[in-house]
């Protein structure tokens, strides 16, 4: 007999923290909470299914070569933990570490490769420029002759980055949740907030209101909804984006391709499709449609890169909310005027990867009442004070 | 056996047409001009067409639609197509997929007996322990994954795809009796139609329909069997002059405002409808059942398709599985073309029999009440079937068939009226899916909404089409008693464990409830899990099974159980197709001199979207004749923006760091701009060029956004300012070295002494008669005089002032030659030498901010940055000789961290050594500070901080 990955189990009067947004932030936050500190009355509210948000809809891809030291440092404990993290959850996560481009196609984008290439080597992550010619031997698809539009200079090679299964990774850490005696809620939905001098208390939701000791808001995209409900404004604005995935061929591409002037990445799953996105949509919007326009500039730029796919046929497009920052970089933070919560956000279109060092830290938080240096630099309120940490090259197109 | 008919009992048959041969794996094959490639395979007993996804089992034809993966082929070396909707083409090169080496024979085959061995979503509980192992199993499974091969030589990359536009009143989709109605109704409301059918022919299911009209709003059609009738139809419509007829086109999504998208060839439509009218019927239901993925287990319509379009019997022995009338027609279309129908088992039991029902019986066809299918029997294809009761009980009756036809009804085609919007729901009444609710101006119609006699479809569409030409309210449908087909157990459970929901991704019950059971309740989670309606079909064929089974297994509320919207596209669409030919890349930009600067095999430098020169010679060459004679630059791609107007002043001094009061006319002046945040972004010159008219000049990437940005500001807080942009109106050429006044004075009305024209100024004149504005200003070191004029005489004042510089050897240079140039002088560029994170301060451009003015972009953030103090300084360096100069880009280390980074490095053929920009802690940026630089390769060189430029520290030349 097959054991139950989680339970649906009856909504108790209060937990000790209640997590917002069953998408891998905040079921790894709980996990670390039960692992780590071992608070484990501890409830987990999703309004959908776990997994409906981006967490869900993302394109999966894993890597720490960013451009800041902060940067760098907090995304390579997310990429440690993901290496072991199958492992640890007993469930295969299919991280395959393919390897990662970034092309730059433009004397000016070469010479920022070449500056993280550089600080990520002296924060000990393996990164390294390549030239066209050694693009070409590990890529013979591509094309690296003067016909595209923009050709290609040279790259950014991230041997440890690639892509990872997902919805394995939250069904992983929910079923470790669940085993921990943590409560998950799927079709639960808060509505509002209680406060009580100045203090978070508890929530209100679709099923009846719920007393907590800490509020913790992981809803991503959500996030500027949930937090003016206590008062506090993010420097957030939502943002569409968009993915879609070909049929199934026969696997030929065993890396994951970036391109930011292009704004398209690609990679081809183990089970042969190639799933690809681009940039954010460029107006602020809710809605999770896809659009035409994304399809035919996606194809356009595609086959600049690769000429070979043509005949390469779109099976489905969608797309996901993404809470997007001025510099980029996310959102970890307790705030000063509202006790009792925590907000975790920011994570646009680049913080599936980020998700286990998310966890790890907030939970942290959350246990000690302080901020872990690691993400001191992650502070709601930098915006305001001028401590921005400037990830708009590295973090972009490059998710 | 299959077999082609010559005759048929109770239709006329079509034209065959001319005959062809193609190649299906090697093997030349023949069949029809009218035929598409599975009727041509099924003709030639091709049984067995591909492979499944997962348990390679055998799978055949099953819908005809180009839904099922069954029948997915390569063709001409394009992988994944329909072989069910692809017309057959004289000597095509057809190809089955995922099978080695042979579809009859796959070795692949063994994984029907190990995968089931393995646990539920074994791909998630294996592999991961110990850590080593899943990279090599990995590596296996790609080997074996995916389903057609990408043609790596792209021999198809020469096809030419074009866009099209259509912008119809109204657009039918779908050309079946309802579409017909629909686009009827709407030309006699004198509009504009566009009518578009996926397959090669108008008419839809009611090609293949024998029954006879009645109660059609075209009277003279009533009594004329419907295949005919809906010909008579087509001939009336045929000379409409405002009708255009789309088919083999398929719209593969629907957006908002009415944007159809459609695919005809290698054309893309993009259509644009006032009213959208969905007609897209519905095709057989998907049936769950022991076996029910065998070859020889096919849908009703599948086999009228095949017979009466193209003349197939696909096999002789049949026995039909019904619930309705519908199931005795396709038993008739079968008696008919001479098989041998052994029986129609209909579950139901007391019914009123229905027309073809009588028929079957006075044909003498065996029919058994209250039963249905419970399994298939065979090994590779049907051999055999059992029946008894629907609800899996009481196994009654085999028959040793080799056809198993599915005619349970139908599910509507909802795709393209949920495309995203619309969660379809359960209609109970009919006991089919619906999506209610369009949104405005799109309309639909026909069996789409439940099965109706032709007369009924092609009322509903007339009705529908009136509407859609009016703009009024979608009209609600109807169905009768008698019309309503119900809807058999979505399983039949009697044992067995081949009970496929999902043949795309080979999904069976037993693994849906599995999963259902490991916690997967929710069936959205659950989708994901299993990747039920994932694959090619994208929930076409499997999505009404998997909502009425996910009901069933977890319990919950129909609505709940639902999957979500339907997501474009309809149909697999290539990026060819959607890209176009036009591909939506930015432009070329050219500067009006590019043709010259190809004459003197110029080396183009892409920059943004302009192309500009490199260089032309070498760039040391070019330096060295720029330092010791006059050289000139095309430098045209620089943004020029002229401001004027009452508060042209009052918004520089809001745009731009700077105070401007004190500029005099004739005046010039460096600003640089500072975005919101205090970050450097830009910089270049602002010139008082007469009375209240300004002149900025802004670098080459970024003068749209600057143009943008001042929009948007003027609308925010409008003032009174008039701002011109100048960039593509203006050329510009820089004149440069130190004899530059010489070679001038002769050519210009503009006194260029030192003492009338100095430097950081600008005057206006006329040089060949050609008007131009000059401003002394020197990003090269040397005396320069930078020539704005009309960008029509951008090419002649070019090759004018080549012909006239002759005698002093003056030539042109590029951009390259500059950067080198401009690197001797220790002039930054910004996006070059700063970037996301630099401040003017620490660039040391903090000279050009006036912070005591009220208010301007970024200032509060400048202050921040001010009170900060400096953390990091970009300073000029210069390499011991000899050395190997380091890229761009690479890091300064100390102590092993990388404290600093290099942003330009180049060897000065002026000084013959390496020099450069880097950006250093405070600390360190001092002068004749030794510093180490680690280059691309790990290879470590000395630097020394320099004080000033390397070059003219003092701008004597420059001044001169
Ligand atoms: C198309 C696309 C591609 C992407 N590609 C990548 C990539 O390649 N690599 C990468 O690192 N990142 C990528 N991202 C970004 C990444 O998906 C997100 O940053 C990440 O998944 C955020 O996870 P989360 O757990 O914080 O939020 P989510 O997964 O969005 O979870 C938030 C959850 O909160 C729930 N919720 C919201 N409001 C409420 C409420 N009031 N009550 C209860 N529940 C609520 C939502 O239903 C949702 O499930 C991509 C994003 C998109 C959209």
């Amino acid at each position: 007999m097959t054991q139950r990955m989680w339970h649906n189990k009856e909504i108790k009067d209060r937990y000790d923290v209640v997590i917002i947004g069953g998408g891998a932030h905040g079921l790894a936050t709980a996990y670390y909470l039960a692992v780590n500190h071992g608070i484990t009355n501890v409830a987990v509210l999703e309004q959908k299914f776990i997994g409906y948000g981006g967490s869900g809809r993302n394109t999966a891809i894993l890597r720490s070569n960013y451009r800041t030291e902060e940067g760098i440092k907090f995304y390579d404990q997310a990429l440690k933990l993901y290496e072991d993290l199958a492992q640890d959850l007993d469930f295969n996560l299919m991280f395959s570490q393919m390897g990662h481009f970034t092309l730059a196609h433009s004397t000016a984008s070469m010479q920022a490769q070449t500056t993280r290439a550089a600080y990520n080597q002296a924060c000990g992550v393996d990164s390294y420029v390549l030239e066209p010619k050694e693009i070409k031997e590990m890529l013979p698809e591509i094309d690296i002759t003067d016909h595209p539009r923009y050709p290609i200079h040279g790259a950014l090679y991230h041997p440890p980055g690639g892509i990872i299964r997902h919805d394995a990774v939250v069904w992983a850490y929910a079923r470790a949740c669940d085993r921990a005696g943590i409560h998950i809620h799927q079709l639960t939905k808060m509505e509002d907030i209680i406060m009580t001098d100045g203090k978070v208390t508890g929530v209100v939701t679709n099923r009846g209101k719920i007393n907590c000791g800490m509020l913790v808001s992981c809803v991503a995209g959500w996030s500027s909804g949930i937090c003016e409900q206590v008062g506090v404004k993010l420097a957030l604005v939502t943002h569409p984006l968009q993915a879609l995935v070909t049929t199934a061929y026969k696997p030929w591409l065993h890396h994951v391709v970036v391109s930011s002037t292009l704004h398209i990445y690609l990679s081809q799953t183990d089970r042969g499709e190639l799933v690809c996105g681009n940039g954010i949509d460029h107006y602020p919007h809710y809605g999770m449609r896809s659009t035409l326009s994304f399809l035919e500039g996606y194809a356009a730029h595609v086959l600049e890169l690769f000429p070979i796919l043509h005949n390469v046929s779109v099976q489905r497009a969608w797309a996901g909310l993404c809470d997007m920052t001025p510099d980029y970089s996310p959102i970890i933070s307790l705030i000063d005027e509202v006790q009792n919560f925590i907000v975790n956000c920011g994570w646009g279109t680049w913080g599936f990867k980020a998700s286990p060092a998310s966890g790890w830290n907030t939970a942290e938080m959350v246990a000690t009442g302080r901020t872990p240096a690691l993400i001191e630099p992650f502070r709601h309120d930098r915006y305001i004070k001028n401590r921005l940490v400037g990830e708009k090259a590295a973090a972009s197109v490059g998710n | 056996m299959a077999r082609r008919i010559q005759a048929h009992r109770y239709l006329t048959l079509p034209e065959r047409g001319r005959e062809i041969s193609f190649k299906y794996n090697g093997k030349t094959l023949t069949g029809y001009e009218t035929d598409t490639i599975a009727s041509a395979l099924m003709a030639e007993e091709v049984k067995i067409t591909s492979r499944s996804f997962k348990y390679h089992r055998p799978r055949g034809q099953f819908d005809a639609e180009g839904h099922g993966p069954e029948v997915l082929v390569t063709v001409d070396d394009e992988p994944n197509l329909w072989a069910d909707l692809i017309p057959l083409r004289d000597g095509m090169e057809v190809k089955s997929q995922n099978t080695w080496p042979s579809p009859e024979f796959d070795i692949a085959a063994v994984n029907q007996v190990t995968v089931p061995m393995l646990p539920n979503g074994f791909y998630y509980k294996m592999f991961h322990k110990p850590k080593w192992v899943w990279p090599l199993a990995e590596a296996q499974i790609r080997k074996v994954a995916g389903l057609g091969k990408i043609d790596i030589k792209g021999r198809h990359n020469k096809r030419r795809y074009e866009k099209r536009y259509r912008f119809p009143d109204v657009c039918v989709i779908g050309g079946g009796p309802a579409g017909l109605g629909a686009a009827l109704a709407a030309l006699e409301e004198g509009k504009q139609v566009l009518l578009i059918e996926n397959r090669a022919e108008l008419g839809g299911h009611s090609l293949f329909d024998l029954s006879p009209v009645s109660g059609s709003p075209v009277s003279e059609l009533n009594g004329q069997p419907a295949y005919q009738a809906v010909q008579t139809l087509i001939e009336e419509l045929a000379d409409s002059p405002n009708l255009e007829v789309m088919v083999n086109t398929t719209v593969f999504a629907l957006y908002e405002d009415n944007l159809v998208a459609a695919q005809c060839g290698s054309d893309m439509f993009k259509i644009r409808a006032e009213s959208v009218v969905l007609c897209p019927g519905a095709t057989d239901r998907l049936l769950v059942f022991e076996n029910n993925d065998l070859p020889g287990v096919i849908s009703a319509r599948a086999v009228e398709r095949s017979i009466a379009r193209h003349g197939v019997l696909p096999d002789e022995d049949a026995v039909v599985v019904t619930t309705h009338d519908g199931g005795y027609h396709t038993a008739m279309m079968l008696h008919g073309a001479g098989a041998k129908v052994m029986a129609v088992v209909d579950s139901r039991t007391g019914n009123t029999p229905g027309h073809f029902e009588n028929q079957a019986r006075e044909a003498g066809i065996e029919i058994h009440k209250g039963h249905t299918v419970h399994r298939a029997r065979g090994g590779r294809f049907v051999t055999g079937m059992d029946v008894g009761s629907p609800t899996g009980s009481d196994t009654t009756r085999s028959f040793n068939c080799d056809l198993l036809v599915l005619a349970v009804g139908f599910k509507p085609t909802l795709n393209l009226l949920s495309m995203g919007r619309k969660t379809p729901v359960w209609n109970i009444e009919r006991g089919i899916l619906q999506v209610n609710e369009l949104p405005e101006h799109i309309y639909s119609a026909g069996e789409v909404h439940g099965n109706a006699s032709f007369g009924r479809l092609l009322e509903e569409g007339s009705t529908a089409g009136k509407a859609a030409a009016q703009g009024a309210a979608n009209p609600a449908t109807s169905r009768t008693a008698e019309e309503i087909i119900a809807a058999l157990p979505a399983d039949i459970e009697c044992g067995g464990k081949n009970h496929f929901i999902c043949k795309c991704m080979d999904v069976t019950r037993n693994e849906a409830q599995a999963s259902i059971g490991e916690g997967y309740d929710q069936v959205e989670s659950l989708k994901r899990y299993t990747s039920m309606g994932m694959g090619p079909c994208q929930g076409k064929s499997c999505h009404e099974a998997i909502a009425r089974l996910a009901a069933i297994d977890t319990g919950l509320s129909p609505e709940e159980a639902m999957p979500t919207t339907m997501r474009p596209p309809f149909m697999p669409t290539t990026f060819g197709i959607l890209a176009g030919r036009a591909p939506h890349l930015g432009p070329i930009r050219r500067t009006a001199m590019h043709h010259a600067h190809i004459d003197r095999n110029v080396k183009f430098l892409d920059a943004g979207q302009w192309k500009r020169p490199e260089y032309y010679t070498t760039p040391e060459e070019e330096v060295k004749h720029v330092r010791t004679k006059i050289g000139m630059i095309d430098v045209s791609t620089l943004g020029k923006i002229e401001l004027s107007g009452p508060d042209a002043l009052d918004f520089l001094h809001f745009l731009l760091p700077g105070k401007f009061r004190k500029l005099a006319v004739g005046k010039t002046r460096y600003s640089m701009m500072i975005a919101e945040d205090g970050i450097l972004f830009e910089d270049g010159t602002l010139s008082h060029v007469s009375e209240g008219r300004y002149y900025l000049s802004t670098t080459t990437g970024n003068q749209d956004a600057i143009m943008s940005m001042m929009m948007w500001w003027l609308t925010v807080e409008p003032r009174d300012v008039q701002v011109k942009n100048l960039s593509g109106a203006n050329a510009a050429i820089n004149v440069t070295g130190s004899g530059t006044r010489e070679f001038l004075q002769p050519l210009t009305d503009v006194d260029l002494s030192n003492e009338a024209f100095p430097y950081m100024a600008c005057r206006e004149g006329s040089i060949a008669g050609v008007p131009v504005v000059m401003f002394r200003i020197g990003f090269t070191g040397e005396l320069g005089y930078e020539i704005h004029y009309p960008a029509e005489y951008g090419e002649s004042l070019w090759n004018h002032l080549l012909e006239e510089g002759k005698s002093q050897d003056v030539k042109p240079f590029g951009v390259e030659t500059q950067r080198i140039l401009r690197l001797e002088k220790g002039h930054l560029i910004p996006g070059t030498d700063t970037d996301a994170l630099s401040n003017p301060y620490e660039a040391g451009v903090g000279f050009t901010i006036k912070d005591d003015k009220p208010d301007f972009l970024g200032k509060a953030f400048l202050k921040d940055f001010k009170d900060r103090g400096i953390k990091n300084r970009l300073v000029p360096y210069v390499l011991d000789k000899g050395v190997v100069i380091p890229e761009d880009g690479v890091a300064v280390i100390e102590q092993g961290k990388a404290v600093g980074r290099v942003t330009s490095s180049r060897t000065s053929p002026t000084l013959e050594q390496g020099i450069g920009l880097v950006w250093l802690p405070d600390g360190m940026a001092k002068t004749n500070q030794r510093f180490t630089i680690r280059n691309r390769k790990g290879v470590d060189t000395n630097a020394i901080v320099i004080d000033h430029a390397s070059y003219d520290p003092h701008g004597e030349r420059l001044k001169s």
